[in-house]
């Protein structure tokens, strides 16, 4: 099979043709490591790709074990790469900052201890916004990623690597983090799939910390079953994360249902209102149509607070990312500036040359948030805040088992468009952090384009641990359209 | 809200981090801003929420507190700007 056939299989296909032992795990492997290193220079896309000796060597042993007859998982075999904010032995975890430039962890993530056991091949490692902080992956130290449907164009972020190697075929599966819709708004820019599963679903050892209340871990492919198999795999409890409580891996059904009939799903109309994009509006309400032509009952609501979710989602994930990135002292691990004397200097000029401009934006404003004077009035205020939304998603899913809304209120913008200010940033990403505020899942498909020919994502939203409900729903909407077929047709 | 030079004085300190005074400048600016939006949240009608609210409601899958070995202090060691071998070694404190 000719390597650009093997990059065009979906995960799941590819794991059955590896099963049947017609492509070995060594010519995946082999595939994916040229579209890796060919798709690079173009996208910017991985951080550090692996030596091919380290690839063949996980692939070989997987053969190994198959050929043995072991049943490792139905992704055996597939090659995944990375967000570089999740630790690999022996791999290095820059979170795209220059303070990690030079840290090599010394242990595995569950997720990817768990996604070895399971038969996947480790090819790389991807590039993202710095310590996660963006949505356009235009912060890290590593320059931008180009969105692969033009590459004047972001990527969105922070997950942007790892959404724009699966929209250009350089990886068929990779590994994302969403803090307040890293994982969907990407994908919503590249035209792929992606699961923020709920918080507790997926343990957050040996992710990197930005603001742990929020953080996950979650999958992004190019259609919603290869997100459900690799899902299934790295959910379930944690001893070394106490914060995931699922006790046993989500599972999924594969089959899809005849019709949604006796689904219930509300639409916010106060969504499409001032600042979203009207091609986004209409590809979103297209598909809720669809939706509706599938039986499922479809009705509109307002939904509350809205103007509250961005301010205290900031105000939180800053503080959050002010106590996180405390670690950084330049003395156990990452960067230590040349010029420091004294103890203290150590600590302060390593912080000031380490880190970013939009990072250090964040840690001050964490430590003005939660300073005497000021804590009332922001942190704890948006903490009360925070119970306000996530008792009002508490009621709304008695009303409702789905909630569609955008993912994002624009498409993919140029490069270097909205990047010098910090709000307008932030506003875009009112539609997905309160989602992360209550904890709950949402999946991001495909589900259109506008007249720039940039992809428009949907978002469907969950009550916590619906996940199989939302992948029925969103397997149900891939059958039925194509969207998430279509693949870029190169530079513009 | 106004963020003067005190303020970015004492968040830099707060942060551990020596800013340039353009930096200074521009960050002040940019936290001004950034405050301002976030200002809305004083309308907020926060009243039916405990005053202590502290997060979600702990829930914690808690596991038996055991030490574990995992013999990775020669390789922790390794990721150091500067180490003896066996230690982090950090400029002097006592004099």
């Amino acid at each position: 099979m000719q390597k650009n056939e093997v990059t065009s299989l979906s995960a799941l296909s590819l794991a059955g043709l590896i099963k049947a032992k017609k492509i070995g795990v060594r010519e995946a492997a082999e595939a994916f490591l040229s579209a890796a290193k060919n798709g690079r220079p173009r996208h910017n896309t991985f951080i550090s790709v692996c030596e091919d000796g380290e690839v063949f060597q996980q692939a070989d042993a997987v053969q190994k074990k198959l050929n043995a007859g072991e049943e490792l998982s139905p992704l055996a075999g597939v090659p995944i790469a990375l967000k570089d904010n999740i630790c690999t032995v022996g791999l290095p975890a820059t979170c795209a900052s220059k303070m990690l430039k030079n840290f090599t962890p010394v242990y595995d993530a569950t997720a990817v201890q768990r996604l070895k056991a399971a038969g996947l091949v480790v090819i790389g490692k991807l590039n993202m916004d710095e310590f996660a902080m963006g949505g356009s992956s235009e912060t890290g130290v590593f320059g931008a990623v180009k969105n692969p449907w033009n590459t004047a164009c972001v990527a969105g972020g922070s997950s942007g690597g790892s959404a724009a190697a699966v929209a250009a075929a350089e990886i068929p599966v990779a590994l994302g983090s969403d803090t307040g819709g890293s994982i969907r708004q990407p994908c919503s820019f590249c035209g792929v799939s992606g699961i923020k599963p709920t918080y507790g679903a997926v343990s957050r050892y040996g992710l990197i910390a930005y603001a742990s209340s929020l953080d996950q871990i979650g999958p992004i492919a190019r259609d919603i079953d290869d997100c459900a198999a690799l899902l299934h795999l790295i959910s379930g409890a944690d001893g070394r994360d106490a914060t995931c409580t699922l006790e046993k891996p989500l599972a999924f059904n594969r089959e899809i249902p005849q019709n949604l009939s006796g689904l219930k799903i509300g639409i916010p109309k106060n969504y499409f209102s001032d600042g979203i994009e009207s091609d986004v509006q209409s590809a979103v309400l297209n598909a809720a149509k669809q939706f509706k032509a599938a039986k499922a009952n479809v009705d509109e609501f307002i939904m509350p607070l809205t103007e509250y979710t961005v301010p205290a989602y900031y105000v939180i994930a800053a503080a959050e990312a002010s106590s996180n990135l405390s670690r950084y002292d330049g003395i156990k691990y990452g960067f230590k500036s040349e010029n420091a004397k004294t103890l203290r200097e150590v600590y302060q000029m390593s912080r000031s040359e380490g880190f970013g401009e939009e990072v250090k934006r964040r840690i001050m404003l964490g430590s003005f948030v939660l300073s005497s004077g000021y804590y009332d009035a922001f942190y704890k205020k948006a903490m009360q805040t925070r119970a306000l939304i996530k008792a009002e998603f508490a009621k709304l899913f008695d009303s409702y088992d789905i909630i569609l809304a955008p993912v994002a209120p624009t498409t993919a913008y140029k490069i270097g468009q909205n990047i010098h200010d910090p709000i307008k940033m932030y506003m875009g990403d009112i539609y997905t952090v309160s989602v992360n505020l209550a904890g709950l899942p949402a999946v991001s498909l495909p589900c259109g384009f506008d007249k720039r020919a940039m992809p428009i994502g949907l978002q469907l939203i969950g009550k916590a641990f619906s996940e199989q409900k939302l992948i029925t729903a969103a397997k149900y909407f891939q059958k039925i359209t194509d969207w998430h077929t279509k693949k870029p047709g190169g530079e513009k | 809200m106004k963020i003067d030079e005190q303020t970015v004085l004492y968040l830099q300190e707060l942060s551990y981090l020596t800013l340039s005074a353009q930096e200074r400048a521009e960050i002040a600016n940019s936290l001004e801003n950034i405050l301002q939006y976030m200002a809305v949240l004083s309308k907020a009608d926060t009243k039916s929420v405990s005053a202590e609210v502290s997060g979600d409601p702990v829930k914690n899958a808690l596991r038996p507190d055991r030490t574990e070995d995992f013999g990775l202090s020669a390789d922790i060691l390794k990721n150091a700007p500067v180490s003896d071998g066996e230690f982090f070694i950090v400029p002097k404190v006592i004099e």
